[in-house]
Formats: structure tokens, C-alpha cells, sequence
């Protein structure tokens, strides 16, 4: 697991704790089951405050990503596959809708884009 | 959740100061960070808790145990840190814990040792030939030797250079890793209190301005910045205190959705340190009196 | 509260020793100055007894005061009523073992003319009366000492004493003291040596009880 947290962004830390935490259980990066760090350690780690990680948990248990098992630990929700391939289609779509507001800003148009997707998808270089 | 510390409605009175209804609580598993000037109460607060100073009015509940009725019991489960630590300055640092050692049923030898070691304490050296930081450190390890529940501190970090301050902090979390201990210590740096609190209670002349959790103040303070031309009466009113100049306004709000409402994208908001927001509160003292 | 009083002894070990070395080396001087007739008067060596143990009963009110130990003490798992009596125990004890010393170094650096001819110094019972006197006296300062510290409390323990005084001396002035008490008093030392130490002894628990109960109250309510 890996999270890296800024304290002159505007995004509230706790935010940036599940967000990062989220994009890797959907990456796969967090497997299935795999335990995390205490909110205690989490909070020692990263020098803030444990009612900071607590929420952060809080909001991904909420969202079904992690489960608190009491005494033994926390760990990445085992996922309905459905639900975790709905979440990642999500997450792949919110990527595309700020990639073709990008190009549209730029004034690419639709066709250049698909001729840039086709040859990534392709993995042709 | 259980509270490990309950203030409420304390008041006390010295020749020219005056503690004034002050309540807060801790609950269990937490670091509180006292915040406010030199002056403001915070000796006196922590002094009162530990029955040094004696209360006129209101309730301090520890554990959940009276402060007075139950002091002998309570006092067991604490570890304390004076400002200006007193000890019987002509003993060196091992004969003093002889001298405390059997005070405590739970005292630990081993923890003893490991702290001097890791705060690189002579054992054999008189403590009036101390430094500062020297000997704020034996007095954290005499205090923390006998797994105290609740700590608290009075200016622990002052007088020591930032290097010793920060593993000073990083030490205290290591202790939180354990959810029964809670810490209390105040501060006049607000570095301090940022790196390591997880609420803050400001206190400034005597009353309790705020006690919140860090993210509540983080979340709820912010500067509000602006052209002149956004100030008027009504405007001014949802602002602790504002600092103009020929060039633009700085002010404090309490409630940043708020004064989103009331300036709108004609002024910038920023983070409000607690320094911005201990400077603003202290303007407004000023103002009002 | 045990280790309260441990604890005075335990963090005073080298004053306590110099005290007691000073203290032995007056009593053996002493007698050194009969053997060698330099004629040092006997109420002068009194005078250095009650001196020395006047200041043995406030070593350990003076170290805490140095070191502002009563305010490290008061954040151990101690009450302010129990850091009064330690005190009281404490400074009692210290009293006892400096007359001890007193009177062992006299005892064993005399020899059989000396104790012939100054018999009453080498009597315990005047050893044990002297502890008392000086207990009591001691229970005197101590409230003074618990409420206003330890240089203003001299003062005003200085300041109680010539009042005492003086209003002792102008009361005998003013009314001649019954001769039955007066009797009583000749009968009892003379006669009854024991009888007046208990005498004293129960005086003296009336004058420690109500100076504890002074001080404990006087303590209780100090901020410190």
C-alpha cells in the first residue's frame, strides 16, 4: 500500500487517504483480503491525526471497499466481482470524461481521438 | 467512547488573572494539544487537574473519578511532565528513580532504561548540571516508566531544538498506538500542536475559545481575502477579526461555507493556520476590550 | 505514606551523613574539653545540642524547599494530607537519631570519672525529655513553615515565639503562679521522673495532633 499525502492541497487529508487507497484495491494493486495498517499506525506513519484515518476508513468501509473485522484488523473487502467491475468501469469512465474534456479544450476532434485510443489499445508504438 | 479527562465550568481566580468557566473533554485513545499565549491559563488548567492548583468552582473528572475524592487512585494512572520540572537537583538521574521508583506498583525498570537510552540521558551525572532539554527528557522518562494511562504535559517542547522536539512528538504517537492512553499537553508553538494533536483546545485569557477536533478546525477556519470594496458592516460581522490595508482585507471565519456565501468568488480563501487563527482571536480580544 | 518518609532519608543520604558526623564530633569534643580541662561550660555544649538537632528536625523541610519537591511530590500517587504527616514523621525520626547519635558519641568517648562526675548528662532519661521538648517545639514551627514556606515561615514562627514570650513573661508578672502547681512540679521531678515524662508525653500529643491538623489544613488548600 502506498499513500502519499500533501498538506497544501485543498482536498481534505482524509480524501486523499480513501481515494488513494480506493484506486488501488480497484487496480488490484490492494488485493482482495490483504489486512491494512491500524488507523493508529496509519496515523503514526503519516504524522496526522487518528480521527483523520479513522474517517477515511470509515467513508471506504461505508463504500463496501474495506470490512473491519473487531480485534482481528482491517482488510480489502472480499468484492461482489460484478460490483468491483461496475466500480472499475466508473472509474475508467471518469477518466475518459476529463481526457475528452481535455481534447476538446485543445480542439482535437473526435476522430483523432479514436485514432490515438485505437494504436494504445493496439499496443503498437 | 469513554472520556479519560472531563472539565467543566472551572473557574479560579489569582491577583490579575482569572480561569473563567472553562470546560473541555478528552475522551480515551486521544492526544489533546492546549493552545493559547503565555498567560492565557493553560499552566493553571493542567495544575488545577493535578490538584497543584486549587479549583474555586466547577467539576475535573479523570477516569471518571473525582479529582479530589479520588486523587490517590487517579495520580497512579498518571504520568506527569512539570514546565520547569522540579526535582532534588543535587541527585543524578538513577538515584532520583530510586527515589520515585516505589511510589508506583507498576513502575518498569526496563522501560526506564530504554528511555534513557534512546534520549542518550547520563545516569550517573548531577541533575542541576542538566541542560534543558536534558532535563525535560528525564522528566518524560520518570514520568512515562510506570504505563501511565493518561500523560500530561505542560510545555513539554519547550527550550528544546527542533531536531529533539520533533522525536519528542513522533515519541508521543508512538505511545497512541496503544487506544487506552490519552495524552494532554499544552503549548504556545502551534507547530507543535498541528504535527501532533488530535484536538485542539485554545484557550486565551482565561476562557476556552474552542475545544474541536483537528479536522473540525481545519475544516472550519479559513482566511478570507478580498478587495476593500466586499467590507461593510453586515459583511464584517461573519468575520472574527479583519486586518485591512490600502491594498485588501484579511479576515478569520470561523464558517468557511459561510462566507463562501457572503463574498463569493470575489475573494480567495486560504488555510488558516492556527497561528492566523490564535493572531485573529487575539485581535478580536483586543478589539472588544 | 511509608515512602514518603523513605524517601526523605533516601534522597538526603550525604547531608544526613555530614549531619550526623558534625553532630558526633560535638559530643566527642565535649568530653575531649573536660578530659583536658579547658573548662567549655557544660549549658554551652546543652546549647549545641538543642542547636544541632534544631536543625536536623529541618533538613529535610529545607532540601524539599530548595528543590520545590513538594511540588514534584504532589504529582506522584500521594494526597497533601499524607505529604504533611510523612513530614512530621520524617522530621521526628531524624530528631530522634540526632539525639541518638548525641548521646551514644558522648556515652562511648567518656570514661568512668566523667560519668561520676557529670552524671546527668549520661542519663537517658534527660536524653528522652530533651527528644520531647524539642518535638514539640518543632510541632510549634511546622504550620508556620506549611503556610508560608520556609523563609517567611521563620518569620513569623519568630515573630509567634516573642509574643509567646513575652506575653508568658508579663502574665507571671502579673499573677503569682498557684504554689500547688508550683509544688506539683517539684514533687513530680523530683520524685516522679516517669510520671512527668508521661506527663509530657501526653501534653506534647495534644500540641503534635493539633499542630498536624493545622498544617494538614493549611497545606490542603495552597496552591502550589
Amino acid at each position: 500500500m502506498k499513500v502519499i499525502i500533501s498538506n497544501s492541497s485543498p482536498e481534505p487529508i482524509y480524501e486523499q487517504i480513501g481515494k488513494q487507497i480506493k484506486s488501488q484495491i480497484i487496480t488490484g494493486d490492494l488485493e482482495e483480503g490483504a489486512a491494512l495498517p491500524s488507523i493508529r499506525k496509519l496515523a503514526q506513519e503519516l504524522h496526522i491525526s487518528v480521527i483523520t484515518t479513522k474517517r477515511a476508513y470509515e467513508e471506504l468501509e461505508k463504500e463496501g471497499f474495506i470490512d473491519t473485522v473487531a480485534g482481528k484488523g482491517t482488510f480489502v473487502a472480499i468484492q461482489n466481482k460484478e460490483m468491483l467491475r461496475e466500480k472499475k468501469m466508473k472509474s475508467i469512465e471518469d477518466q475518459m470524461t476529463d481526457m475528452v474534456s481535455e481534447a476538446q479544450k485543445m480542439g482535437i476532434s473526435l476522430e483523432e481521438l479514436q485514432e490515438m485510443l485505437l494504436i494504445l489499445y493496439s499496443g503498437d508504438d | 467512547m469513554t472520556n479519560t479527562l472531563e472539565i467543566s465550568n472551572l473557574s479560579k481566580s489569582y491577583k490579575g488573572f482569572h480561569l473563567n468557566n472553562v470546560s473541555f473533554t478528552l475522551p480515551t485513545g486521544y492526544i489533546m494539544g492546549l493552545i493559547g499565549p503565555n498567560g492565557a491559563g493553560k499552566t493553571t488548567i493542567i495544575k488545577t487537574i493535578m490538584n497543584l492548583v486549587m479549583k474555586q468552582e466547577g467539576s475535573v473528572k479523570v477516569f471518571g473519578m473525582d479529582h479530589q475524592e479520588q486523587e490517590v487512585a487517579i495520580k497512579k494512572r498518571i504520568g506527569f511532565v512539570y514546565d520547569t520540572p522540579a526535582f532534588y537537583a543535587h541527585l543524578n538521574l538513577k538515584q532520583l528513580k530510586n527515589v520515585v521508583a516505589p511510589f508506583y506498583e507498576k513502575w518498569d525498570d526496563a522501560v526506564f532504561n530504554d528511555l534513557v537510552d534512546r534520549f542518550g540521558l547520563p545516569e550517573n551525572k548531577s541533575l542541576k548540571k542538566f541542560s534543558r532539554g536534558m532535563t525535560m527528557k528525564a522528566s518524560i522518562a520518570i514520568a512515562l516508566s510506570h504505563d501511565a494511562d493518561f500523560i500530561i504535559m505542560d510545555e513539554p517542547t519547550s527550550g528544546l531544538d527542533p531536531v529533539v522536539r520533533r522525536e519528542m512528538l513522533d515519541f508521543l504517537r508512538g505511545i497512541m498506538q496503544d487506544e487506552n492512553k490519552s495524552i494532554l499537553f499544552s503549548s504556545h508553538v502551534t507547530t507543535d500542536i498541528e504535527q501532533a494533536a488530535d484536538y485542539i483546545t485554545y484557550v486565551n485569557d482565561g476562557k476556552v475559545v474552542f475545544s474541536k477536533t483537528k479536522d473540525e478546525v481545519n475544516e472550519a477556519y479559513a482566511l478570507v481575502k478580498g478587495g476593500n470594496d466586499l467590507l461593510d458592516d453586515d459583511t464584517k460581522k461573519s468575520l472574527i477579526a479583519v486586518r485591512s490595508g490600502d491594498y485588501g482585507f484579511e479576515g478569520l471565519t470561523a464558517d468557511l461555507k459561510a462566507s463562501k456565501m457572503i463574498f463569493g468568488d470575489k475573494a480567495v480563501y486560504d488555510k488558516a493556520s492556527l497561528e492566523d487563527i490564535m493572531f485573529f482571536h487575539n485581535l478580536q480580544l483586543k478589539n472588544t476590550h | 505514606m511509608l515512602k514518603l518518609v523513605i524517601k526523605d532519608f533516601r534522597a538526603n543520604t550525604m547531608y544526613l551523613l555530614l549531619l550526623l558526623v558534625v553532630i558526633a564530633g560535638i559530643s566527642v569534643g565535649f568530653n575531649f574539653s573536660i578530659i583536658s580541662e579547658l573548662d567549655i561550660e557544660t549549658e554551652l555544649y546543652v546549647v549545641a545540642v538543642i542547636l544541632s538537632t534544631t536543625v536536623a528536625s529541618k533538613v529535610f523541610a529545607i532540601s524539599d524547599n530548595e528543590s520545590n519537591a513538594d511540588l514534584f511530590f504532589a504529582g506522584l500517587p500521594v494526597n497533601r494530607k499524607q505529604m504533611v504527616i510523612a513530614k512530621y514523621i520524617s522530621s521526628a525520626m531524624l530528631v530522634l537519631i540526632t539525639l541518638g547519635v548525641h548521646y551514644l558519641a558522648i556515652l562511648l568517648s567518656s570514661n568512668e570519672t566523667l560519668r561520676m562526675e557529670h552524671a546527668f548528662m549520661y542519663q537517658p532519661p534527660i536524653w528522652i525529655l530533651t527528644f520531647l521538648l524539642l518535638t514539640f517545639s518543632d510541632a510549634f514551627s511546622f504550620p508556620f513553615f506549611v503556610r508560608f514556606g520556609l523563609a517567611k515561615g521563620a518569620m513569623a514562627y519568630g515573630t509567634f515565639l516573642l509574643t509567646l514570650m513575652i506575653v508568658t513573661v508579663l502574665t507571671i508578672n502579673m499573677l503569682n503562679p498557684s504554689d500547688l502547681l508550683y509544688e506539683w512540679f517539684i514533687i513530680l521531678t523530683n520524685q516522679h521522673p516517669i510520671a512527668l515524662i508521661s506527663e509530657l508525653a501526653i501534653f506534647g500529643c495534644l500540641i503534635l495532633g493539633s499542630s498536624m491538623i493545622i498544617s494538614i489544613n493549611a497545606f490542603k488548600h495552597k496552591d502550589l
